[in-house]
Parts: C-alpha cells; structure tokens; sequence
C-alpha cells in the first residue's frame, strides 16, 4: 500500500522543491520575468544586471538554502533516531554551540588583542568566521565521540552533550561582556543565520561539501533502522552498537558543522523536518526517511528563504526567524498529535 | 560451524561493575527443550540472561555455545546463534507488524537491509508459527502486550538462530496470554527443535510446562533439574519456604503457606473436600480427616451440596454452601477462643 504512495510523494515533493527554487531566482527586490530567467540561467541573455543579481546573488543563495535544508533536516533524523527522542536535533549534542564558540573566539577576540575588528576584514575575516566554526563544532564532536565510547547509555551522553552545550554558552558571555560593541554586534548577526553571507566560490565549496556527506550518511540507513529498536536488540542483531552510534553521531556532527560554518546556527529546521517527513510518508525506514528528509528539508529551506527575502522585508528578515515561524508550529502540532493518539490507550 | 546451539556456563561469575550478583554457576542448556529460570528479584535472573546475550562481560568463568565464548565470537556471529526477547517497550511509529518481524533478518541481509525473496519466505513462516498471521498489516504501536510479545517472538524465529533467550515474556499478560505464550514457546523448542530460555515469575506455569527448571538463589547457588526430580529431591520445597509460599509435593504446585490458628476435623472426598478445606486454610483454620477434634464437618456426599457441620458444645447444622458453613465456624472459634 505504502509503495503505490511513495513515487508520487516523491514527484510531488521533487516539483514543489524545483517551482520554490525558481521562485527564490525570480522573486527579490528587482523582480525579473521568470523567461529572463531561463534566458539567462542558459546563457542567452545580455542584461548584465540580471546576470550579476542571478549568478552573484540569488542563485548562490538559493543553492545554500537548497544544501543547509538537506544537511539539517538528514543531521536532526539521525540525532532523533540515534538519541530515541523526538526532540533532539542537530544542536543538541552542543555541536552547533561550539561552533557558535569558535566563532565568538575569533570575531570577539580579534577585536580586544588583535586591535582590528574582523568584521572589517572583507573576505579574510569572512574565511576565518568559517574556519573557526568548523575547528569550533569539530573540537566539541571530538569531545562527544570520545564520551561516547567511554558511556553506555543514550540519555547520559545526551545529558552531557547539553552540558557542553551550556559551558560554551557561558565561555560566549564572558567573551562578549568583555568585548567591543561593534565585535558584539557582528557575532550575533552571525547568530542569525543566513543563507546570503556565503559567497562566490565558497558556495560551491560549501555545496559539494554537503553533496559528498548527503550520501555517505545515507550509508548508515540500516544501522539506524536497527538502532530504533534500542540497544540491546539492535546488538543482538548483530550492530557494534558503540561503533554504529560513534559513526552517526560523526556524519550528523560533520553536516552541522559545516552548516554552522557557512551559515550561522539555523535552528529549528533540524527539528522539525524529520517529524514532517515522518508523518508525510508514514514510515520509519530511515531507507526512505532520509532521502525524504533531505528534499523536504531543501524545499523548506527555500520556502523560508524565499519568506524571509519577500518584497518589504527586503531580505532584512533574519532566516532563524523564519524558520523557527514554521518550525515551531510543526513541532507543537506533532506533539499535540502523540499526546492525544497515546491517551486513546 | 556446527549450529547445535549448545549452551554451558563454565563457572560463570555474573555481576556489574566488578560487584559479583551469582557464581560460580555452572550449568548445560539443552536443545529441544523449554529451560525456566526461577528466582526472586535480584537474584541475578536478569543478569544471566545479558551475561548469555553477550550485552554484559562476566566477571569470570564463560559462557560458551558449542565450545567458543559469547564475548569473543563477535556480534554478527553471536547474532546467528543466540535470538533475544526483551523486557524493554519502545514506540516506533508507522512500523508495521512484518516490518518487525523483518528486522530479524538483519544479520542476514546486505549493505543496505533489503529482504531476497528467501528471507521473505522465513519471515512469513515465522509469522504464522508465533501465530500473528492476522496481525500481519497492523502497526506495531497498536497492538496489546500479549500480541506484541508474539511479534517478538515471531521477529527472534526470523533470525533462526538455535538458542532462544526470553527475560519475563509473560510478565504484564493476563493468564490465558500467560498460558498460550507458553504454549507457544514449548511449541517452539519441540517442532524446531530449539533451546529456548525464559526467565519468569510464574511458578505455577513454569512448572506444569518446562522441561527443565533452573533456580537461582543467592545463599543456595544455581540448582538445576527437570521439576519433577526437583520436586521429588525436596529442592522446590526449600527454595521458597522462608517467603510464605509452601510447595505442595502431592499436587507438584505452590501454595500460599497458611498459619494456623484453629483446627477442625474434616470427613468427606471429591471436589467439595477439597474446596471446603480451601475455604477454612484461607481462614486459617487447618482441616484433614486425620485431626482429633470434637468438632467436624461433614461433606458427606458428591449427590448435594450440603454439608453437616456438628461444632463441639453447639446444635448440630446442614447448609448447602460453603459460605454459610464458614459464617457459623468463624462466630464460633471467635466465641471459643480459649481452645
């Protein structure tokens, strides 16, 4: 029954993501015909102008949204299912929190020792926000995973994972409390989160960054159908557990982490898109589940892009804003769900 | 690899963390039969079974299935030889009933867990031996706890491995879902000829229906036998006698152990003896044909329900139930409470 539905969510979910990517190239405050689109998408168009907002501005941005949707939304899956709890998502482990604290680090600190504010240093300063992230989130996993293989059970390594969480947040506060206004002001517009700031052929770096870790994530598809079942079924039928939760823990911390870097901590779209796509195809088959989560995940993303960039927001409206506008009532809405299905029993 | 599925423990020591809960037991699981691990709470049932299941280390001594030990088989070999059933509950929405029995195949299926055709048809054989045929299409998150037990049960016949470890499969079902689980299990050990291994709380069941039982005790070790020979050795008898459960050796059964405060002489047989002396035990009140009591009850015979009660010092009395025979012995042992 469930395979007949399946193509066509697919097809659906597919042509919804394509009509929301071109309407992200179409839609800003200079409004271009969707021809001139395709005209100049193809090449065969003159209008500089129209070339420069599209290739410079708006197709870099729409292909951000399209890979930060798909690597959140895979990451939160992985974090539920490898945690057993629906709220987890890809900032929960304290991943997203040190990345947030490597880039308080070098935004912060350049200004009180270095004497200049970075962010006045163009595309250097711009390079070292994103390298610091990822030395931030990677420093944090790497702490995680060791954890990870020293605790057995999931709700200690979660327990601790929102305690570094927490360390990180208060090292951000002293750092902030003793730093200039305008370095304060820079770090938390990075807070925001943004699908803008990455640029030129950073996108591309950051695109096929995701593209090569999409896949290899979907790699852990059965470990992770195993590790619905707890633990102890999930060793009996043959999974190292310690091994399969160090893996997705790694992959899920990879895709946050590279998110963070480029865009700033984007909240809720991890959270949300896992319990839409598990109510939109009503499985728990990670084998589709995150195929389904990454598309959705893309589309949402372009829907929140596409939301925060409307005319008269002028792309002033911060993305975290968006997003957590429609993630929030997703998730209330599946808890109202569960709650009112389990008081049937 | 021979897959008998021979199971010993070497002079096993199980525990947590370096804290010894029982050892050193040594023992043999046979295939073929239905083995019941009896014991009060904290007396290491639990922790034999994950020392067996490989999910915790022993602190000495091994486990060992046809002569290699669990903790260094690996567990993708492990996971062929030894199948669990849990006591954990878990949630997993949209999950079909085959979908679970499907994840039995796990260690049999490839790179990405797709059923061939051959592990389709295990897993439909195993549905229709644990009997969940009709439930085939449901969510698992939908069905009642004895139904969901034999989806396990049914997932743990997918994976075909020759030992069956069961931690309390009966616990949390009402008695005729106690009795068919059990059914079941005893159907499983014989027809595919397996080692299937439960712990359990039900005394009763586990002795009308293991072949085998195995007792642990903290003080007393690990005593192993079919019921009867322990029955007949009198090791039933004293594994539960300090804790106000009594095994009666004609019947084979437990019973609650009665302190008596009053006795009376009861004359009669049949079913309407045997239910009488039930109602005055529970009362406290030791009935048999053998005690030297002016006071007796007659059940006379099987044609009515009435029985004579003839009370030292009082008028005698026919009723025709046993309540109101015991109404008339309570007021008078509570009026005559000297004797």
């Amino acid at each position: 029954m469930q395979s007949k539905r399946l193509p066509i969510l697919c097809l659906v979910i597919l042509g919804v993501g394509a009509i929301l990517f071109l309407l992200n190239l179409v839609t800003g405050t200079v409004s271009i015909p969707i021809e001139s689109v395709f005209e100049t998408l193809f090449g065969d168009s003159n209008n500089e102008i129209w070339q420069n907002i599209i290739f410079k501005s708006r197709l870099p941005q729409a292909l951000t949204a399209v890979a930060a949707g798909a690597a959140l939304s895979v990451s939160g899956l992985q974090m539920q299912t490898v945690f057993r709890n629906p709220l987890a998502g890809p900032s929960v482990l304290g991943i997203s929190s040190g990345a947030a604290m490597g880039v308080a680090f070098v935004v912060l600190m350049s200004g009180a020792f270095g004497g200049i504010a970075l962010s006045r240093m163009g595309l250097i300063g711009e390079l070292a926000v994103t390298l610091s992230a990822i030395v931030g989130s990677l420093a944090v996993m790497a702490l995680i995973i060791f954890i990870s293989r020293k605790v057995r059970g999931n709700v200690t390594l979660l327990i601790l994972g929102v305690m570094i969480g927490y360390m990180a947040n208060a090292v951000i506060g002293v750092l902030k409390y003793f730093s200039a206004e305008e370095d304060v002001k820079a770090y938390v517009v990075w807070g925001l989160g943004s699908f803008s700031r990455v640029s030129g052929g950073q996108t591309m770096l950051f695109v096929s960054a995701v593209v090569i870790l999409i896949p290899l994530s979907l790699l852990l598809a059965k470990s992770l159908n195993l590790m619905l079942l707890g633990d102890g079924y999930a060793s009996n039928l043959g999974l190292n557990v310690k091994r399969a939760r160090m893996l997705i823990i790694l992959s899920s911390g990879t895709l946050v982490a590279v998110v963070t870097a480029y865009c700033g901590p984007i909240v809720f779209l991890g959270l949300a898109v896992p319990h839409l796509c598990r109510s939109i195809f009503a499985t728990s088959d990670h084998r589709i589940l995150m195929p389904a989560c990454a598309f959705t995940g893309a589309a949402l993303a372009l829907f929140c892009n596409l939301i925060a960039r409307l005319p008269g927001f002028e792309g002033a409206l911060p993305v975290n804003s968006v997003t957590a506008l429609i993630g929030a009532p997703v998730v209330a809405s599946v808890i109202f769900r569960k709650r009112r299905e389990s008081s049937y029993e | 690899m021979s897959r008998n599925g021979r199971l010993v423990l070497d002079n096993l020591t199980i525990g947590y963390n370096a804290k010894s809960v029982a050892g050193p037991l040594n023992a043999e699981l046979r295939s073929g039969e239905l083995t019941s691990l009896l014991g009060q709470n904290g007396a290491g049932k639990s922790t034999l079974l994950r020392t067996i299941a490989n999910f915790i280390k022993p602190l000495s001594g091994s486990v060992l299935i046809d002569g290699a030990a669990v903790n260094s088989i690996g567990e993708r070999a492990l996971s062929k030889l030894v199948g669990v059933v849990l006591t954990e509950r878990f949630n997993i929405p949209d999950m079909t009933v085959y979908e679970m029995v499907s994840t039995g195949r796990s260690p049999f299926t490839g790179f990405w867990g797709r059923c061939l055709k051959a592990d389709r048809e295990v897993i439909e054989k195993s549905i229709d031996l644990a009997g969940v045929t009709s439930l085939k299409e449901r969510l698992f998150d939908s069905l009642s706890d004895g139904e969901r037990q034999k989806v396990m049960i049914a997932k743990v016949l997918a994976q075909q491995t020759p030992i069956i470890i069961l931690d309390e499969p009966t616990a949390f079902l009402d008695f005729p879902s106690k009795v068919d689980l059990m059914n079941l299990l005893h159907k499983i050990s014989r027809e595919e000829s397996k080692t299937v291994f439960i712990s359990t709380h039900d005394l009763e069941l586990a002795l009308q229906m293991s072949d085998r039982l195995w007792l642990i005790d903290k003080s007393k070790g690990l005593s192993c036998g079919i019921p009867e020979d322990l029955s007949l050795k009198g090791v039933l008898g004293g594994f539960f006698a300090d804790r106000g459960v009594t095994f009666d050796s004609e019947s084979g059964l437990f019973r609650v152990t009665n302190r008596f405060e009053h006795s009376i002489r009861l004359t009669g047989h049949d079913r309407k003896f045997s239910m009488v002396r039930k109602a005055l035990n529970r009362n406290r009140i030791e009935a048999s044909g053998k005690i030297d009591s002016p006071s007796v009850i007659d059940c006379g015979d099987s044609s009515s329900l009435n029985l004579t009660v003839r009370l030292f010092g009082e008028q005698e009395a026919v009723v025709s139930s046993v309540e109101e025979m015991l109404e008339i012995v309570k007021v008078y042992f509570q009026t005559h409470r000297s004797e």
